[in-house]
């Protein structure tokens, strides 16, 4: 894998002026009357795209693969239920939310970033394995007899918070993040963290504080999926362990990831999409629907590990011999 | 009550507590003996392994519930299964991924940890089940103490097994391709060692391991399906603690994780005891990534 | 005319876009000590690592009449190729030294005593130390437990990288001895060397490679009365 610098010159503007569009066509969604189904829906979108665009970072760029994503998105999920509690507006919470889930990973880096590789990968689902069980077993002096424990809280927020005000947040935070990540990956940060995924030794040889920069990935990469989850958590309405700091939290990125490419940005816009689609389809079934995610990751796993473009890609290489036999 | 006899009361508990915590450090070792395996040979950590030790459990009690089988009885007919099943998996399906890229596999891993936790839940309910036998209740007395017979067996059984498998690896030819292809797969093949095989034998270590710590899990502490997630991290602890490559490292990982979890119930508040153990990992984590006795 | 165990047919290795070896070719007779000259860089490990499968190449090899291309690693080893490689960290290090003969006998396990027997008369300080640890070995005895343990498959065709490197004159040279006894015993050796003085002392036949390609190949006494060789190797 290459360390490509994306250029940010003449080409990007003819290409930003559909993507113009198609923002101010988002903006203006919930005005158009197209149905509380499609609101919903792209909240859950905006929410995931979020998450796997930051997943994606730290799994596709920095060579990170969390499986703990569930405890950053139950923290600030947490987090809001408890601000929101004491009546703080929701706004500031989700994003105090996020400072405590950026908080909480500049304090793991430390022994997370000993470890390597699949060492880390599944560190991280020790990591929120361990979170979710504080919040399992912990109650605090505050707490009414029927919530915390595996019963989960509620969140206050949500009665006083619109669906629309909501989907606002969820496509702002959505838009945010992918425009954090494209100034990030031309950014000394970005081009850095590359090379450390690349090859650590001898990133540290050539000077690179690796510690320092794969920490900014991470705090970055625990800030905005802290929101996301905070965002997600307003949308819902209340938070339990099981599913605040569930593998879910880790499926659905990673499913949108491997849909859509690993390292890349546009990858996964698309993948989210069919994600969401999935997950709005089978939220039924709850226990076939995880069941139905892990053999779809499977089956990719086997047919297209790079993503759907491989997919194009073996299409499209299959067509380009056959017509230009027929040339000849 | 004067001091001397809170004193012996608190000493009591205190060396009941450390021996429970070493006997389930036992079991704890072939929790994680099957991961440093797979590790060590592979250098991937199978994701699942929680729920195919969860599958030992849970197929020993179908066993048990519908035919009367006794769970160590019915490991006979377990252990050779999952060897098979392990074998199998890697060598026609788990293969590919891994030639791919280590992520790859991690995340196939997961899928099928996902596919197999909530099939449990399908199959067995969200409610906990357990391997009640008649032995279950048995104590042992030992001088002054009595302790669960369960544990003692829990103890033996990960004893020999890992006995076993240090032989395996040390005497035998299978044994001596597993540890070369472990240190160095390249020269591993230059001895004519067919390290597909390999990997495939591994794997299939790995998950007999995990059946048979199922069956010994299930028959010490109730079980359900997403425990697997529990055993995934003490397996991970076990290794992170213990190093790779040495039975020893391994059987002492297992040990300090048991009493720490043992201690803190018994001191502290059952509720909590996973919760202190996996801090444990973390912060020797922190400290020693490279594991107590390990490489 | 001898019979030709190795045949290398255009063979080309790339890492990447990099061309480490480019359209090869060369022969090796039984019997006799074929050695592969060249400096750092010139493509020699490449080849071996080719030969013995560990990397992809272009290209056919032949051995013993067998075109073995599509032949995994562990494969050809059971065809009587074995590997010498260069660095002493080959060594399996938390094997004894006699594990690691054990283990260089995997596909003969049956006649592993037979096969200790000569490697102990060729190595008498392997015996001495059978049961220590590998790691706790010499340069010089690391590659002869590394020989000692590519004979225990019994090959017929000895690939051996840069025998002398790193080594004291006087070991090189028992080393060189043993193999000189290898070679009586009816092994044909493929051996790697940077010095053309030791190459062209040691072997019968050679090639020389610089950057990837073969610049002269023959007998080592035609090498010898090259004028180009004499002039930039030789210093004459």
């Amino acid at each position: 894998m290459r360390i490509t610098k994306q250029p940010l010159k003449g080409k990007n503007l003819v290409i930003l002026s559909p993507l113009i569009v198609v923002i101010i066509v988002l903006f203006l969604i919930p005005w158009l009357g197209l149905g509380e189904y499609l609101i919903t829906f792209l909240i859950l979108y905006f929410i995931f795209l979020t998450m796997t665009e930051m997943w994606n970072f730290l799994a596709g760029y920095c060579g990170f693969f969390s499986l703990g994503q569930g405890a950053f998105v139950g923290l600030a999920g947490y987090m809001l239920g408890v601000l929101t509690d004491f009546g703080w507006s929701p706004y500031i919470a989700i994003l105090i939310s996020g400072v405590i889930a950026t908080i909480f990973a500049a304090v793991v880096s430390k022994p997370l970033f000993r470890i390597k590789g699949v060492y880390f990968a599944v560190g991280t689902l020790a990591l929120t394995e361990m979170v979710r069980i504080f919040f399992t077993s912990w109650r605090p002096s505050w707490a009414s007899p029927v919530t915390w424990g595996g019963a989960g809280i509620p969140i206050k927020a949500t009665a006083y918070i619109s669906r629309v005000e909501v989907y606002y947040l969820a496509l702002i935070l959505a838009l945010l993040s992918i425009f954090s990540l494209k100034i990030v990956l031309n950014s000394k940060l970005g081009l850095n963290v590359m090379a450390i995924c690349d090859d650590e030794s001898t990133a540290l040889s050539c000077g690179i504080p690796t510690y320092r920069y794969k920490l900014y990935a991470f705090i970055l990469y625990a800030f905005f999926v802290g929101l996301a989850g905070a965002t997600f958590y307003l949308y819902q309405g209340y938070i339990e362990p099981t599913g605040g700091f569930g593998v879910s939290w880790t499926l659905i990125p990673l499913m949108a990831t491997i849909i859509g490419g690993l390292r890349s940005i546009d990858g996964p816009i698309a993948g989210a999409l069919i994600v969401t689609i999935l997950y709005l389809q089978l939220v039924r079934y709850l226990g076939l629907s995880l069941i139905l995610q892990g053999i779809i990751v499977l089956i990719f796993v086997f047919v297209a590990p790079k993503g759907l473009k491989s997919i194009f890609e073996i299409i499209r290489k299959h067509f380009y011999l056959r017509s230009s036999r027929l040339l000849t | 009550m004067g001091y001397e006899e809170v004193l012996i009361i608190l000493l009591t508990e205190l060396a009941e507590a450390l021996l429970y915590g070493c006997l389930l450090g036992g079991a704890y070792a072939v929790i994680g003996i099957g991961m440093s395996l797979i590790l060590g040979v592979m250098d991937v950590m199978n994701i699942a392994h929680g729920e195919f030790i969860l599958l030992g459990s849970y197929l020993a009690y179908s066993l048990l519930t519908t035919f009367g089988i006794d769970p160590l009885l019915s490991l006979v007919i377990l252990a050779p299964t999952f060897f098979v099943l392990g074998f199998l998996l890697q060598r026609f399906g788990l293969s590919k991924p891994l030639k791919y890229s280590v992520d790859i596999f991690v995340m196939a891993t997961l899928a099928i940890s996902t596919i197999l936790e909530n099939l449990y839940l399908l199959i067995w309910s969200p409610l906990q089940k357990a391997l009640v036998t008649n032995y279950m209740l048995w104590s042992l007395k030992l001088g002054e103490f009595s302790v669960a017979f369960v544990f003692v067996l829990d103890f033996f059984i990960s004893i020999a097994v890992l006995v076993f498998l240090r032989e395996f690896l040390r005497k035998t030819y299978l044994g001596m391709a597993i540890r070369a292809s472990s240190e160095d797969w390249r020269m591993a093949q230059l001895m004519g060692i067919n390290t597909d095989n390999v990997r495939a034998l591994t794997f299939g270590l790995g998950l007999l391991t995990a059946g048979i710590a199922g069956v010994l899990i299930g028959l010490t502490y109730p079980f359900s399906p997403s425990i697997g997630k529990a055993y995934l991290v003490i397996a991970f602890g076990v290794v992170v603690l213990g190093g790779l490559g040495s039975m020893l490292g391994t059987f002492v990982g297992g040990v300090i994780l048991g009493l720490v979890q043992v201690l803190t119930a018994v001191f502290f508040d059952p509720a909590w005891q996973l919760f202190a153990s996996y801090l444990v990992i973390f912060v020797l984590l922190a400290l020693r990534p490279k594991g107590v006795l390990g490489r | 005319m001898s019979e030709t165990i190795l045949k290398i047919n255009n063979l080309s290795v790339y890492y990447g876009r990099l061309e480490a070896v480019h359209d090869v070719s060369f022969d090796v007779k039984k019997g006799e000590i074929f050695a592969l000259i060249g400096s750092n860089g010139a493509g020699k490990t490449s080849t071996l690592s080719a030969i013995v499968g560990l990397v992809p190449y272009r290209g056919t090899i032949e051995l013993f009449g067998e075109k073995i291309d599509r032949l995994k690693a562990y494969q050809r080893i059971t065809r009587g190729l074995s590997l010498v490689p260069e660095s002493s960290a080959a060594i399996f290090s938390r094997f004894t030294v006699l594990e690691n003969l054990l283990i260089g006998s995997y596909i003969n396990r049956d006649s592993k005593k037979d096969m200790l027997e000569r490697v102990f008369s060729l190595f008498p300080i392997l015996k001495e130390r059978a049961n220590q640890m590998a790691d706790k070995l010499s340069g010089g005895e690391r590659k002869m437990l590394l020989i000692g343990r590519a004979l225990m498959s019994n090959p017929k065709l000895l690939l051996l990288d840069e025998v002398s490197l790193g080594l004291s004159p006087v070991i090189t040279e028992k080393i060189y001895e043993a193999c000189a006894e290898i070679n009586k015993q009816g092994v044909t050796i493929l051996l790697v060397e940077q010095s053309i003085w030791k190459a062209l002392e040691k072997a019968e036949r050679a090639c020389i490679m610089e950057s990837g390609k073969i610049v002269k190949i023959g007998t080592t006494s035609e090498l010898r009365d090259e004028e180009l060789i004499r002039k930039a190797y030789l210093g004459l």
